[in-house]
């Protein structure tokens, strides 16, 4: 008896396993309604009529998210010279709170990108967050994987402080930003991205759709970005 | 428990020996870092092993097998998800090569064949359970995690990051067993046929 369990438990097993490496494999597919229209234009770089849209859903508490980002803005110059301002690329990030469900502040975060977005300076306030989470958490081995501690819950200060330091190089009005995550301004628009992205990605997240090239997760540097882009047609 | 821990001891003493043939070496590290780097892309998501089989050259192909290798190994930062499957690997590869020991060592009658089929269905169970296992489900990137999305829609990546935790825990319970298993059954053989020798002498 505890021979035919074996048995079955091996078949069982190994076919599951077989099977969830093709359906994965075939799994990240351009959704059918795939839409071209950037869901929020101060989440862009580029010319919207550029040759490629290329679409990031990420959220600013998911590290490996992170990861890419820091990948490219730390060869900013060379990679908006190759892809951005060479008119090759429109990039466009899908600011989400899908993770919610594993980090507490998900959806503040996503608050803070969008809250930002309204006043055309996302980008700063994006790096500014993710610079300041990789000084204070990621650094330190803090919310970077599955299995190491997580960022605790964080005060909404946490979420100005960024917003403050962009204050001081670009025209934002702090003010205005705080009354925006006080109030939860962005919230309705994050939680309908949210929704929208969820259809897509599945719970994966960084989920990428580089022209054919449809993939998730990320665990390399710019040369990797380069080659994203390259099987992307760029 | 004094018996179990005198068992442990005697199989460790077994892949000692077995490992003293220099095949049996080669074959542990080749399948070591063969199921090293499976478990390592699987964590990473699908973009590492979509761009190995993209239009990437051969230079870039190798360069993303260096760096995954290189990630198994800490290479940017070892944390215990990384010991986890550097663990896990181990022990696969420790109980492939000495399933391949037994089958070469033991006679072929039929109880014997009888048992190192059980003994590959086990080792098998082990690399499939430590599969499912991995990823990151906490940002959703797991092998399981898609499925349990279409089945438990939104909730599905929470699910798939509970049951990766128990897929994992249940590769490395079985993948000990089934070494500590096969270690001993080489410890018997090693002893009974230094008795051999010395019968002989």
């Amino acid at each position: 008896m505890r021979e035919k369990i074996k048995v079955i438990l091996f078949i069982t097993l190994s076919t599951l396993v077989v099977g969830l490496i093709i359906y994965n494999a075939s799994m990240p597919k351009k959704p059918a309604d795939f839409s071209k229209k950037a869901w929020h234009e101060a989440m862009t770089l580029g010319k919207a009529d550029a040759e490629n849209h290329f679409i990031v859903y990420t959220d600013i508490f998911c590290p490996y998210c992170d990861d890419f980002s820091r990948a490219w803005a730390e060869h900013e110059s060379e990679f908006k010279s190759d892809y951005i301002e060479s008119g090759k690329v429109y990039l466009e990030y899908r600011l989400t709170d899908i993770i919610s469900d594993h980090s507490p502040n998900a959806e503040r975060g996503g608050e803070g990108g969008y809250c930002a977005a309204t006043q055309g300076t996302f980008w700063e306030y994006y790096h500014e967050m993710l610079k300041k989470l990789q000084e204070d958490y990621h650094s330190k081995g803090i919310g970077v994987s599955k299995t190491s501690p997580k960022i605790p819950e964080l005060d909404d200060d946490y979420f100005v402080e960024p917003a403050r330091a962009v204050a001081e190089y670009a025209t934002l009005d702090v003010g205005k930003f705080e009354s925006c995550m006080k109030n939860h301004e962005a919230l309705p628009e994050l939680k309908q991205n949210t929704t929208k992205a969820s259809a897509v990605v599945n719970g994966s997240v960084p989920y990428f759709v580089f022209n054919d090239f449809v993939s998730s997760g990320f665990g390399g540097d710019y040369a990797t970005v380069k080659m994203m882009f390259k099987a992307g047609g760029v | 428990m004094e018996r179990w821990v005198d068992e442990c001891k005697l199989a460790f003493d077994g892949v000692l020996q077995v490992l003293k043939n220099w095949r049996y070496v080669a074959l542990s590290v080749l399948l070591f870092l063969f199921f090293g780097m499976l478990l390592s892309f699987l964590n990473n998501g699908s973009t590492e092993l979509r761009l190995l089989f993209s239009n990437t050259s051969l230079g870039e192909k190798a360069s993303i097998m260096l760096t995954v290798l290189g990630q198994m190994f800490g290479a940017d930062g070892m944390s215990f998800s990384r010991i986890l499957t550097l663990v896990i690997a181990l022990f696969q590869a420790l109980a492939w090569s000495l399933l391949l020991f037994m089958i070469k060592a033991k006679k072929k009658n039929k109880a014997d064949k009888k048992r190192r089929l059980s003994e590959i269905e086990e080792a098998g169970v082990g690399a499939s359970l430590a599969l499912l296992g991995t990823g990151c489900s906490g940002c959703g990137v797991s092998l399981i995690a898609p499925i349990l999305g279409t089945i438990f829609s939104s909730s599905g990546h929470l699910i798939a990051s509970i049951t990766s935790w128990v897929f994992t825990l249940a590769a490395l319970i079985l993948s000990f067993f089934t070494v500590k298993k096969l270690g001993f059954d080489g410890y018997v053989i090693h002893a009974s046929e230094r008795r051999k020798y010395a019968r002989k002498d």
